[in-house]
């Protein structure tokens, strides 16, 4: 049985659409996460989930139980917030006892609950400092302590590591996982670091416009993106613009034709996607099915790990790859002829448009 | 936001919430206590005077018969005066203070804070008592032979109120000026301004806005006062006066002329307000305070110069203060000062006037009770409440500080007179005024600071399972606490000083101690009212050390 189950929400403010029709359903236990840009709509759906909003239609329920009805205080689901949130004017004890004081819990059970969950998250010196006194870091384990004492049917999580230092950010991410695969907590998780959502997550869900892009494992999120939108937004991609003709699907300034959309009219218009990991910069050894492109250098950006090689193709439209860095590739200056090339299959296409379906 | 959903199952009944109810409730009170009084007066000053005939009439009485244009002419000069002179000395003032290294600028704003919040009249009549027809600096110059300005008519009203009233534009504009990003000041001078040009093309349209909203209310707080002009007019009169002496001789029957003044009164402190919002909404400055401006040192001449002008005006400012002060400890015999040193004045207001004292005392401290419950609820509302309601409810809140405390009272005898809700003479509608005049004071200090406290907070108590009531009580409360108390002492000090309103409602049983010092500055009993201003004062000094002490922004909480 699914721990949430969303269907048909839809939430409008004013003639703006914040999200439209979102259905889904989440595993229980999973650490799944809405993943998307500032205004598509992850943040509102969280809310939602934990009753600061009302949605205009739809339902959502937990365990199998509706909870359109019941106030944000009954919910019963822990909340962790961007920006902590932990009531400045009581001690960390006195968070983390918060909630189970609401539950009249009894005062040896509430000593044992938070001791227990303090040192969970590595705070077990800290109950009796006052918030002002923790770094950004430690507050925010306050918050999850405090959100995670009361036993949550389900713990949303709301941009929570995006306040702290790169990292720092890296060091509790990996804690977080930890803490949540242990306790084996059902996890909505919101951010708008790929890279974060790609590491943590069991479920990603791309979110755009109020809309839910795709819902996959991360291998297959950043592999088989459903549309434009989720290969563009999640990882780097060259786009390149493409039509069917009598030859077959090809690049502009390649013979090798792709192996799809055979049996689409010709003149049907496409967009190419190459990651620029996967293309080789001025490789000898590329052999005939490669696909090969010339190009002119625009710049070339040496990042220490590995090497940007941005180039202008003889159609105007720019492509970039990502490689190992090397001397001659170092030493390649603007305007130098460059010559790009990858396999064929790791080439897909998408139809025109931010969210065009993939073609497979 | 609407709480039933369009499908799923049938939306079921639910309980209005906590804060639903409050709404309902404040917006009941704020009807019943401030819309439908000065909506009784509006009526009211619709039916003819005499006949009781709809229409016109008694407007065009008023602004036709020579007795009423003259008081009309009479509060727009003055108004306009007092507002010119309060620029004339606040604008210089706050320059000095932001831009110069002044030894003890604390006590510079201190004594402008002081200045503030003590009562207007104690000025007027301390006025009298130094630069009057029989004061001790009249008669000190009579002695050679020279002739002091007379401080009675409009210069001598205008010269009170532009002392009196300056440290709203002093206040503002300080602050205004302190917080200015300098680059703005040093592009200016490196486009070729010298200092002079730079402050009149560059930093003074800056600091507009700070400086036209501390005007207005000296202009709006001029042309409400109703002691000032009463005891320095001798013949001069203002709507205010008017207003009283046409309530008063009407007593008993309908107070239409007088509730038609007052409507004029409304209607100039409303288009002096409206006037500067349209003047603001043409200027908007956005600035990241990236690059403070620093205080310079001046050289030993201009330092002396420019220390004396500071001292200079606040202790002109604090005179009439002091003059009360040494007067209370003044020895008396009956009316009369009996020359040396005594507590004579002080054992006669224990003697003769305790009932004043307790009525002042227990009149503002009930109605402060009630801002405070009701100025944290409202702020919540407002600030965190974002719905239709809310936007009318700050927007309400505006009106109390634009209606002159004769107004509203007028309107409250005029609303409340009725019986079974005739509450006229009692204690309670005196404490009702205060409430309703005084709520925006505390209404804004809890506002500003809930606005610093993020709703995440609040958020992160109902998730763990607090209801909305007993998140408000549990973490709001405590968390606003500065505010409140900053609010309350604010409300506490504008209340017990209260003289316009509560003079046209107090009875024998109800007076309170501006009224009666108002009455024996008028019967010339000067020991008793100097030493009734002084224990005022020193209550009132104690609220502003409260503020300084828990407010971070110190001075200008007060503005």
């Amino acid at each position: 049985m699914a721990a949430v189950e969303i269907s048909n929400i839809k939430k409008s403010y004013g003639d703006v659409v914040a999200l439209s029709q979102i259905s889904i359903s989440i595993p229980s236990g999973a650490f799944f996460t809405l993943l998307g840009p500032s205004g598509c709509g992850k943040t509102t759906l969280l809310r939602t989930i934990a009753g600061f909003h009302q949605q205009d239609s739809g339902g959502i329920s937990i365990e199998g139980k509706s909870i359109e009805h019941v106030p944000a205080h009954k919910r019963d689901v822990g909340m962790v917030f961007q920006d902590y949130a932990i009531f400045p004017h009581i001690s960390v004890a006195d968070n983390v006892a918060f909630g189970l004081k609401q539950r009249k819990a009894g005062a040896s059970e509430i000593a044992e609950r938070s001791e227990k969950i303090l040192k969970m998250v590595q705070l077990g010196e800290y109950a009796k400092r006052m918030p002002h006194e923790l770094s950004g870091g430690q507050q925010q384990r306050v918050g999850l302590a405090r959100a995670l004492v009361i036993n949550p049917k389900v713990l949303l999580m709301d941009e929570p590591l995006s306040n702290l230092d790169a990292k720092l950010r890296v060091d509790l991410r990996r804690e977080l996982r930890e803490i949540q695969q242990s306790m084996v907590i059902t996890t909505i998780y919101v951010t708008h670091d790929q890279e974060e959502a790609l590491a943590m997550s069991d479920i990603v869900c791309v979110m755009y416009g109020g809309i839910i892009q795709q819902a996959a494992a991360p291998w297959e999120i950043y592999n088989n993106p459903a549309n434009r939108f989720v290969a563009s937004f999640v990882g780097a991609n060259n786009f390149l613009n493409t039509e069917k003709t009598d030859a077959g699907i090809s690049l502009p300034g390649s013979s090798v034709a792709l192996p799809l959309g055979q049996k689409l009219a010709n003149g049907t218009k496409f967009v190419a996607a190459i990651r620029p990991e996967d293309i080789a910069v001025n490789d000898n050894n590329a052999g005939p099915d490669a696909i090969t492109l010339e190009a002119k250098v625009r710049q070339v950006n040496f990042t220490g790990r590995e090497m940007n090689v941005a180039a202008i193709l003889p159609s105007g439209e720019e492509i970039e790859a990502i490689t190992h860095p090397s001397e001659a590739i170092v030493a390649l200056k603007p305007q130098d002829d460059v010559r790009f090339s990858f396999p064929p299959h790791k080439v897909k296409l998408f139809e025109p448009g931010v969210t065009g379906a993939r073609l497979q | 936001m609407s709480s039933t959903t369009l499908s799923g199952p049938a939306p079921r009944f639910r309980l209005p919430g906590f804060w639903t109810c409050v709404t309902i409730a404040i917006a009941a009170i704020l009807a019943i206590f401030l819309i439908l009084p000065i909506t009784s007066v509006f009526v009211i000053s619709f039916f003819d005077a005499r006949t009781g005939e709809f229409g016109l009439s008694n407007y065009v009485q008023v602004l036709t018969r020579r007795f009423y244009t003259t008081a009309l002419w009479n509060t727009v000069i003055i108004g306009t005066l007092s507002m010119i002179g309060a620029s004339l000395i606040g604008i210089p003032l706050a320059f000095c203070t932001s831009r110069f290294r002044i030894k003890g600028r604390a006590i510079v704003a201190t004594f402008a804070v002081l200045v503030l919040v003590s009562p207007p009249f104690i000025g007027a009549y301390a006025w009298i008592m130094l630069f009057g027809a029989n004061g001790a600096v009249t008669n000190f110059f009579g002695n050679f032979g020279i002739q002091i300005p007379s401080v009675y008519g409009i210069p001598g009203i205008v010269a009170v109120f532009s002392l009196k009233f300056f440290p709203y534009i002093y206040l503002m504009t300080e602050s205004a000026l302190s917080t200015i990003n300098k680059s703005y000041e040093d592009a200016a001078e490196n486009l070729g301004c010298n200092a002079f040009q730079r402050f009149y093309k560059v930093t003074l349209p800056l600091v507009f806005p700070a400086v036209s909203t501390g005007a207005i209310i000296c202009f709006v707080l001029a042309i409400a006062d109703f002691g000032t002009p009463a005891i320095l007019g001798r013949g001069v009169q203002t709507l205010s006066t008017i207003a009283y002496a046409q309530y008063t001789s009407e007593m008993g029957g309908t107070p239409t002329m007088a509730v038609t003044i007052s409507m004029l009164m409304i209607a100039i402190s409303m288009a002096a307000l409206l006037l500067q919002r349209h003047i603001m909404s043409t200027r908007r400055y956005a600035s990241a305070l990236t690059n403070l401006p620093v205080k310079k040192s001046l050289p030993m001449g201009r330092s002396v110069l420019v220390h004396a002008f500071c001292y200079g005006v606040v202790f002109l400012a604090m005179l009439p203060s002091f003059t009360v002060l040494y007067t209370s400890f003044l020895a008396t015999s009956g009316p009369v000062f009996s020359g040396g040193f005594g507590l004579d004045s002080y054992a006669r207001i224990l003697r003769d006037s305790p009932q004043a004292i307790m009525n002042s005392f227990t009149f503002a401290l009930i109605a402060v009770a009630a801002i405070s419950i009701a100025s944290g609820l409202i702020s919540f509302i407002v600030v965190r409440r974002d719905n239709a309601v809310s936007g009318t409810l700050d927007l309400l809140l505006m009106v109390p500080y634009l209606i002159p405390g004769i107004v509203m009272a007028i309107g409250f005898v005029a609303t409340f007179r009725h019986p079974p809700f005739d509450i006229t003479g009692t204690a309670l509608i005196i404490i009702l005024i205060l409430f309703i005049r005084r709520l925006p004071y505390g209404v804004r200090s809890t506002t500003s600071i809930l606005r610093q406290i993020k709703p995440s907070i609040e958020e992160a108590a109902v998730n763990l399972g607090a209801s909305p009531a007993k998140t408000f009580a549990t973490v709001t409360v405590p968390l606003m606490m500065p505010g409140l108390i900053v609010g309350a002492m604010m409300s506490f000090i504008t209340a017990i000083n209260e003289l316009s309103s509560t003079l046209i409602l107090y009875t024998a049983r109800t007076i309170t101690m501006p009224v009666l010092i108002y009455v024996q500055v008028i019967n010339g009993e000067f020991g008793t009212a100097a030493a009734l201003s002084s224990l005022l004062m020193v209550s009132t000094g104690i609220c502003v050390f409260i503020v300084f002490w828990l407010s971070d922004r110190k001075e200008a909480a007060f503005v």
